[in-house]
């Protein structure tokens, strides 16, 4: 927790340390209050008083309590500013850190608890220093200048507001103690019941199709009565700090006046006023005492939850990416076009087994390069090496001749596209969404916008839509669908469409992507660079066809692509990948009828055999 | 209100807590009188000597008045913690019971976070207001009146002098409010601006990084972050006078009361215990004033929520059917579609007169370009979605008449989405049948291929799935597959449910599922279609009609849109 402290800049030390000085002058302030009633209580009180001694009584003790409120106004503005400047500053480290995050990292975390750190935890971090600031600031002030002020006046006043100190602080640390550990329960139990509607919904149509609602039912029913139980347990806890509360207050403003009329009764007769106005002050004071305990107390609620989200908040803080930048950056790397393995071999963290084991093959410029195998058999895997979203736990990958470890994580990206699997498509244009990132060329011409949208077949319904390319998008694209078909209850194509083309502003990664395409659609595409997807087959030509129509010009050769496709070797019409490399990976069970010496070996799933076409057709 | 309705049952317990809340307030506002008159005697008493007794004697009663008053209010806090928990209870059934009453249409139309957000976050809005507004409400009104009628009752002068300084300070209050509630306003929307992006970019982070455009994606969040800070503090900065202003406003009314009781006793017209009565008044009258300030912002948020649950519990439900008698248990499994007529948007028909004569046992596959209207079909088969014309029968009898629940007695259905739920494995393959023994449950793993890989696992069939579990998305599609084998029901549907799976494994299933569906109807969406090549009658659609049907030698020899088709995945690249 405390570590958050180190991003306070010193601005925020600043406004602290004036926050600190208004805090004094307000306690001051406060504390005056009580002065100024007693004056005005023996004014009053005292026979033949002026009306004008009252009033100017009167008066400055209205001054006095607007002061405390121009003291607790500005306090406010310095802790508000302190507390959402913190957040700012946190969420901005949170965010650009889970950004620098390779796979690795990201995958330990997990994408929707990443965005919980990022948003609700730093919320709570917030919260937390906008309340406890103050509080934590004022109380322990409030408490002893105002225990300075009344101790001496009686020991049993004295005694008996620490005995109320002592029951609140009592009743306080019992409900906590009892309702803490159920709130943090209470968190697990929403996330179930949440988790339970969710699966609802997402599988209506399973649910209905298995006349499952009975089962669902039971199921919601149980998580709702477990959360039920627990808030239930945490709120009829809670419902008693308030009675208590005013309870302890009544009392001691009770338990003074008891004692005062002893006190005062022990008194001698000239000295009585004197200790009837220590009385009436001292049950403000203590008043201010108990508030001031309470404020402590309130903060200390609220603390082990923010302590919870700090911690979440550090975790992120404190994961060093593993990633990290070499030092070739020149613009002169964007040309060739080359992808050797030497002997590579990876395994995911916390895996006890190689998912690659020994790959080694070259694709030159120009080649194109198929990975084929079984569900599960690393192929994926194997092209997010490339861009470095994981290192190699053995051996090394060189672009261009170069280690891909020794370029800037920029530079090696720039020579790549890569079209995942899953659509990604980004709020904004469709113009936004094409030219998305940085390929070190500037901003992309229209003409080669066009040209990229075209290829993708994507051209013509984007022509369609509604201001062009410029056409509003909204996230992942969910607007779509509503342009070209009514309904689409599978992923949605345009954007698949659509996030092709980013993939052909530049030479290319492609890892299976264009899942849900129609057969038809797939055969206007066919040539393009994606699979055709009604037989799952990796339709190619890419390399001439880069070459000829490569947005921007196509002065460059057009190097290769990779591609990955759920089908076999048996499916797989090896004569349309022009030159191509082709590298299997296949199941040790069941190698290919003519395996050439294993290169490529997953652990498990080991021995394929790599196949170098001769080229033409 | 109609949450109201939903407090009926509780309607005897919330009474019980009114009249509580009630009762502790009128407590509460004896006291001031009662210090008034234990002041009065101290003060009687400072040249002569305190009379103790009489003292000890109010402040017994006092005690024992705080003492009732702490009970009653413990009292209603339990029955209205209880009351709100279970009025939440119900409200979260109700909405979960409505998925099921809801057309399909409902559910592809409307986001599901925006349909979860009613179940978790405004039923918790509700609740917290419930349970601390209402009692809030009727202590701080019964505070409110009290304290005022008693304020009037002793002293009219300081009454007034006491209600004019709360009611400036208090419109102060409202003023700040409404300012501060523009900048919350403000934040949420900023924060919902930012958490977009942030989820934008962390789902989408492999393509940010892979384009590089994470040096884009934090220059805006930054933008965003620092747009947010703005109205962050700003917003936190008024609600915080909030508390502050309060305390002036109670200060105020003490001087004001004070000048006045000043006046008065001068002249004679009171005495100082009525100053030391109104001194407490003071305090009981504006405190409520601020509660009641808060329960309306909060009762506002409350009505929201409750307007957007009941919305939700007042879509249109699907159509009762308890009154249809017809019933399919043994089926031969023969399906007619008769010119059927359909359209997500009635103006805008997706099917038109799609005719065709299924007969028992036939394996009938649908292929045809995206947007076809094959899924379209099964919705319709599925009674998802009602037909606009025309008819679908089964044996004979129209699927219109026969419960919806019966349809789905008579299919098991595999959809190219897996799901799964968080539960193990075997959890997930029973699903909601009743009775399935550990060995049906494995041979239809064997039978999909996964039965060694499931016993690869620490725990076996026991494995939890979540999102931790390593399944690939083949093996999940396989899952659902072994679920549809042990549902064992007469017809079968397959929706691209092997799209995910390679080639090889996909034929081990459809020998398996060909054995299984042996004599049984089945219909079999695809795009690859070397897997349908065996069907019986292939259906190809375009634009919403058949426009060729046949088997796979009959469509080639045609030579139209199919064989067309199937070149396509098979053509030359030379």
């Amino acid at each position: 927790m405390l570590k958050l402290l180190n991003y306070l800049n010193r601005r925020d030390w600043l406004y602290a340390l004036c926050a600190l000085g208004f805090i004094v002058c307000g306690v001051w302030l406060d504390l005056r209050l009580p002065d100024y009633m007693r004056e005005i209580t023996t004014l009053v009180q005292t026979p033949g008083s002026e009306l004008g001694a009252v009033l100017e009584a009167g008066s400055s003790m209205l001054l006095c309590a607007l002061g405390s409120l121009a003291a607790s106004a500005v306090v406010g503005y310095f802790v508000a500013r302190i507390a959402a400047g913190l957040a700012m500053r946190l969420r901005e480290a949170v965010y650009d850190k889970t950004m620098d995050f390779s796979m690795e990292e990201l995958g330990g975390f997990s994408t929707a608890s990443l965005i919980t750190r990022t948003t609700n935890d730093v919320q709570q971090i917030q919260m937390f220093a906008a309340l406890g600031l103050q509080a934590i600031l004022k109380a322990p002030i409030l408490a002893v200048w105002a225990i300075l002020k009344i101790s001496g006046k009686s020991w049993q006043w004295t005694a008996a507001t620490g005995a109320a100190v002592a029951v609140l602080a009592a009743m306080l640390g019992t409900v906590i103690a009892l309702v803490l550990p159920k709130f943090k329960n209470m968190q697990k139990l929403t996330d179930r019941l949440n988790r339970v509607a969710r699966e609802h919904l997402t599988g209506i149509r399973v649910v209905r199709a298995y006349n499952a609602e009975g089962y669902q039912k039971d199921k919601f029913q149980q998580a709702n009565q477990a959360l039920t139980d627990t808030s239930l347990f945490t709120s009829r806890t809670m419902s008693v700090l308030f009675p208590g509360m005013t309870l302890i207050m009544s009392g001691l403003t009770l338990s003074i006046y008891w004692i005062g009329a002893h006190l005062i009764n022990g008194a001698a007769p000239s000295g009585r006023l004197a200790v009837f106005s220590d009385m009436v002050v001292f049950s403000s004071y203590a008043m201010q005492i108990i508030m001031a305990f309470m404020m402590l107390v309130m903060t200390f609620i609220v603390l082990p939850r923010a302590m919870v989200s700090a911690r979440r908040i550090n975790e992120v803080l404190d994961t060093e990416s593993r990633i990290t930048d070499g030092p070739a950056a020149g613009s002169e790397l964007f040309e060739q076009g080359e992808v050797e393995f030497r002997h590579v071999c990876f395994r995911y963290p916390g895996s006890t087994q190689d998912v690659l084991h020994d790959v080694s093959f070259t694709a030159h410029r120009g080649e194109t390069v198929a990975f084929i195998g079984s569900t599960g058999s690393g192929k994926s895997t194997l092209v997010n090496l490339i861009p470095r979203f994981y290192d190699v736990t053995g051996g090394e990958i060189l672009v261009d001749g170069i280690n891909v470890r020794h370029y800037t994580q920029a530079a090696l990206r720039r020579k790549l596209g890569y079209v995942p699997q899953r659509a990604v498509l980004f709020r904004g244009t469709v113009t936004s969404n094409v030219t998305y990132g940085d390929d070190g060329r500037g901003q992309a011409s229209s003409e080669r916008l066009w040209n990229a949208l075209d290829t993708a077949q994507a051209g013509e319904f984007v022509r369609e839509m509604e201001g062009k390319e410029g056409a509003a998008m909204a996230q992942g694209g969910s607007n779509l669908s509503g342009a070209t078909v009514v309904y689409c209850p599978r992923g949605v194509p345009p954007p698949g469409d659509l996030h092709l083309r980013r993939l052909l502003l530049r030479p290319g990664l492609s890892d299976g992507s264009g899942p849900a395409r129609g057969a038809e659609k797939g055969g206007g595409c066919r040539h393009h660079p994606h699979r055709s997807p009604a037989g799952g087959h990796y339709s190619g030509r890419r390399s001439d066809h880069r070459a000829g129509r490569r947005p921007g010009g196509g002065q460059r050769q057009a190097p290769r692509a990779f591609g990955f496709l759920p089908g076999l070797p048996g499916d797989c019409r090896i004569s349309t990948f022009q030159g191509g490399i082709e590298l299997w990976l296949t199941k040790k069970e069941n190698p290919p009828a003519s395996t050439a010496p294993g290169t490529a070996r997953a652990g498990g799933w080991a021995a394929g055999r790599r196949l170098k076409t001769s080229g033409v057709p | 209100m109609r949450l109201a309705g939903y407090c009926r049952t509780w309607l005897p317990a919330v009474i019980a807590a009114m009249v509580l809340a009630m009762a502790g307030s009128i407590l509460n506002l004896i006291g001031p009188g009662r210090v008034a008159e234990m002041t009065r005697l101290m003060t009687e008493g400072l040249m002569t000597g305190i009379d103790v007794e009489a003292v000890a004697r109010i402040a017994l009663l006092l005690a024992v008045l705080y003492g009732l008053g702490w009970l009653f209010s413990i009292v209603q806090g339990q029955i209205m913690a209880a009351v709100t928990q279970r009025v939440s209870r119900s409200l979260r059934t109700d909405i979960s019971q409505k998925f099921d009453r809801l057309p399909l249409n409902y559910f592809d139309t409307t986001s599901t976070g925006n349909i979860l957000s009613r179940v978790t976050n405004d039923v918790d809005t509700i609740g917290q207001t419930l349970n601390q507004s209402v009692g809030t409400l009727v202590t701080a009104c019964a505070m409110f009146l009290g304290s005022l009628i008693m304020m009037f009752y002793t002293n009219w002068v300081m009454a007034l002098a006491a209600v004019l300084a709360a009611v400036s300070g208090f419109g102060l209050m409202m003023l700040i409010v409404s300012r501060s509630q523009g900048f919350f306003r403000q934040q949420q929307m900023e924060l919902g601006a930012l958490n977009g992006h942030i989820e934008e970019t962390y789902s989408g982070h492999t393509v940010v990084k892979a384009y590089g455009g994470e040096a884009d994606a934090k220059e805006q969040f930054r933008r965003m972050n620092r747009r947010l800070y703005d109205s962050a503090w700003k917003s936190q900065f008024l609600s915080g006078l909030m508390q502050p202003l309060m305390g002036f406003v109670g200060n105020l009314g003490y001087v004001a009361v004070c000048v006045a009781g000043a006046v008065l006793t001068l002249n004679g017209a009171i005495g100082f215990d009525v100053i030391v009565a109104f001194m407490l008044y003071v305090r009981l009258f504006t405190q409520p004033l601020s509660q009641l300030a808060q329960a309306a912002t909060s009762l506002q948020s409350a009505a929201a929520a409750s307007e957007r649950v009941f919305t939700f519990l007042d879509e249109e439900e699907l159509t009762d059917e308890s009154g249809k008698t017809a019933r399919l248990d043994q089926v031969e499994g023969r399906v007619d579609f008769d010119h059927v007529r359909f359209g997500y948007d009635p103006a805008k028909p997706v099917i038109h007169g799609f005719s065709a004569n299924v007969k028992s046992g036939q394996k009938i596959a649908i292929v045809g370009p995206t947007g076809a209207g094959k899924t379209t079909m099964v919705n319709l088969l599925m009674r998802f979605y009602e037909t606009q014309g025309g008819q679908i029968r089964i044996d004979g009898v129209p699927i219109g008449e026969l419960t919806r629940e019966n349809v789905h007695n008579l299919f098991c259905m595999v959809l190219q989405d897996t799901w799964l739920f968080e539960g193990t494995i075997r959890e997930n393959i029973v699903y909601a049948k009743q009775g399935v023994t550990d060995e049906q449950v494995s041979a239809a793993c064997k039978a999909v291929g996964l039965h060694r890989f499931i016993l690869s696992l620490p725990q076996g069939y026991d494995t939890v799935l979540d999102d931790n579990a390593s399944l690939s998305a083949g093996q999940r599609q396989l899952v659902t597959i072994a679920r549809a084998m042990v549902e064992d029901a007469p017809m079968l549907i397959l929706d691209e449910a092997t799209s995910s799976v390679d080639t090889r494994t996909e034929v081990l299933i459809q020998a398996a599922m060909d054995k299984l569906m042996a004599g049984r109807t089945s219909f079999v969406i695809a795009h690859r279609l070397s897997t349908i090549k065996n069907a019986d009658l292939i259906l190809v659609m375009k634009d919403g009609d058949i426009i060729e049907s046949g088997t796979h030698r009959e469509l080639l020899d045609w030579g139209g849109f199919y064989a067309q088709l199937y070149n396509s995945q098979f053509e030359q690249a030379s």
